[in-house]
């Protein structure tokens, strides 16, 4: 009806737009990557084997997206979950603490926490799953707690005022309103682990780092590049499918909040 | 009744509220006046109790309110904050339905109280119910604060400068809804400003903070005619004080019956600053005057106004 068009963004038309031929390339590659056989022998005659095919690029694909996303659901819940907790009276004191927790899990590298993790939990996706929780658990955390400060003090001395329950304010009022920021985190997040994910690889779990790591360690540049560009359009589609879900949010909850 | 007995209230060891004593009746509209920090919002806060006093006790209708719960309590009482503070991500309607919707109203009865309260602050339901707050101007969305406040319909209404960032034409405006609300309504009304003649103009009894003390609780005229120190005088503006009464006095409390005068008749309840201008500005010494149905009640002229005046 009445849709305020925020200056600077982007049509609607033309984000479906770079969306939907990114999905499209990202789906021919991993449905049709050995059809590029005759393309990645040219670029390397020497390779006897160019295209990668210890496993398809399918069941490399659904895999890293189902680690991604098995580390993304705790990170949502347990993320929002502190960020609310310590922006609560009873919280306060336990902020500086949960930033010192979350913020060694991100200084941490991942390789180190992938080799600690290993120990505890075997090798395989396990361990992908813990160091992707540990890695991207601080952005979710950050923005939960910067989106809830930054909700207008006016909306909540007037929530206050007019008799919500501490409940009804958090649902109501600081969520909905911190929904852009705290999506921004989930996003950020995201992104990091799509990356992060392909390492796992080097503890055994079957990703779209499984043929970065074998053509490094066995110099075969054409499954690098197989599996470098796969994950890199995986994160682009993801990135973008963000930013319709966030364009989306700031539709219901605008700048002036 | 909201009664106030000998109440405190210090933020880190500075009085906000200084042994505050008054009660305010049922159905009045009160106002409490004071410069920048004297402690009005903090009084107003206290009686719904987002802040609690160090000592002493509010009543409402003889109930102790440190007794009452403060969630339910504040569902009865209707609340205009100094910032506006609508919801953002809310339509006009929604921000209007929300105490309604915390007190679990049926659905359309909501639907119904929106159009209602949206038409009796002058805002058009069909044109407003579904924009969002960052649609409006200023004065419109003081406007939805005010429907938002009113929802309810709460016997009580606190007001903290809600008309503070208006231009003068939409103050006075929204001023002229409040008295009309007020006469329809008969809630008491407690409504926080630093505009004496805000406070004059709307007012039927007006505190004064200063400093956290109450310094004088009267009538409009009483603080007009009989400042309790310099500072209230100051306050209602010196020697213009007498200016000041004219704006509430009303011609037909201070008008000659019998007395005869030329030219166009005055209306009894204009007020006498009225009056005056029109003195002035038509060059005449008195006016007739006469009531609504247009019977002749008499004049009122220069000498009256400088006879009756303290
Ligand atoms: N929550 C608080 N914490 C600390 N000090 C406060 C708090 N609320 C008010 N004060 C102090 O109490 C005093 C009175 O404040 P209050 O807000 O009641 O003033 P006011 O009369 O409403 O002023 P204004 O006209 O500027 O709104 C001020 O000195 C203020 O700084
Ligand atoms: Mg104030």
């Amino acid at each position: 009806m009445s849709d305020a068009t925020i200056p600077g963004m982007a049509t609607p038309a033309r984000r479906y737009g770079t969306v939907a031929a990114a999905l499209v390339l990202l789906v021919l590659l991993v449905l049709f990557m050995p059809a590029l056989r005759p393309l990645f022998h040219a670029l390397f005659p020497a390779l006897e084997r160019p295209v990668y095919s210890r496993a398809s690029f399918l069941t490399l694909t659904l895999w890293h997206i189902g680690l991604v996303l098995a580390a993304t659901i705790p990170v949502v819940i347990a993320g929002i979950a502190a960020g609310v907790f310590v922006t609560r009276r009873s919280g306060r004191e336990f902020a500086g603490i949960l930033d010192t927790v979350t913020a060694i899990g991100q200084t941490f590298p991942p390789a180190a926490v992938l080799a600690l993790a290993v120990p505890l939990v075997g090798y395989g996706a396990q361990p992908t799953v813990v160091a992707l929780v540990a890695y991207g658990i601080l952005p979710v955390v950050d923005n939960t707690i910067a989106g809830i400060r930054g909700v207008s003090p006016a909306a909540m001395g007037a929530a206050e005022g007019m008799g919500f329950t501490p409940w009804q304010k958090l649902f109501w009022v600081e969520l909905p309103l911190a929904a852009p920021v705290i999506m921004a985190g989930v996003r950020t997040s995201v992104i990091i682990n799509i990356g992060t994910a392909a390492i796992g690889s080097t503890v055994g779990a079957l990703t779209l780092g499984s043929p970065i790591i074998e053509g490094l360690s066995g110099s075969n540049t054409a499954y690098v590049i197989q599996g470098a560009i796969v994950v890199g359009l995986l994160a682009i589609v993801t990135d973008q499918l963000f930013a319709l879900i966030d364009a989306r949010l700031r539709r219901v909850v605008p700048a002036a909040a | 009744m909201i009664a106030f007995e000998n109440v405190n209230k210090s933020f880190q060891g500075r009085a906000a509220i200084a042994d505050a004593t008054f009660t305010v009746k049922s159905h009045e509209f009160c106002m409490f006046v004071g410069p920048s920090g004297a402690g009005k919002s903090t009084a107003l806060r206290l009686v719904n109790r987002l802040i609690a006093p160090d000592g002493g006790t509010i009543r409402i209708d003889d109930d102790d309110i440190a007794a009452l719960n403060p969630v339910e309590l504040r569902r009865k009482l209707g609340y205009v904050i100094q910032s506006i503070g609508l919801f953002p991500h809310w339509s006009v309607g929604d921000n209007v339905a929300t105490v309604p919707r915390l007190l679990g109203w049926p659905k359309a009865r909501i639907a119904e109280r929106i159009d209602e309260l949206l038409t009796l602050v002058e805002l058009d339901p069909a044109t407003y119910r579904d924009r969002r707050p960052h649609q409006l101007s200023g004065g419109q969305q003081q406007r939805v604060g005010l429907a938002r406040a009113l929802a309810a319909d709460p016997n009580i209404l606190l007001m903290d400068e809600p008309f503070g960032a208006l231009d003068a034409v939409t103050r006075d405006t929204l001023q002229n809804e409040m008295i009309r609300i007020h006469a329809a309504t008969g809630k008491t009304i407690l409504m926080v400003t630093h505009d004496i003649d805000e406070a004059i103009r709307l007012g039927e009894r007006i505190v004064v903070f200063e400093e956290g003390r109450v310094v004088q609780n009267a009538t409009p005229e009483e603080l007009l005619a009989n400042p309790a120190n310099d500072f209230v005088r100051a306050l209602v503006g010196g020697e213009a004080a007498s200016l000041r009464l004219l704006k509430i006095r009303r011609v037909r409390e201070w008008l000659r019956a019998g007395g005869n005068a030329d030219g166009p008749p005055i209306g009894a309840d204009e007020h006498l600053d009225t009056a005056l201008a029109r003195m002035l500005g038509s060059g005449r010494d008195a006016l007739p005057v006469v009531d609504k149905s247009g019977q002749p009640q008499g004049a009122i002229g220069l000498g009256d106004l400088i006879r009756k005046a303290p």
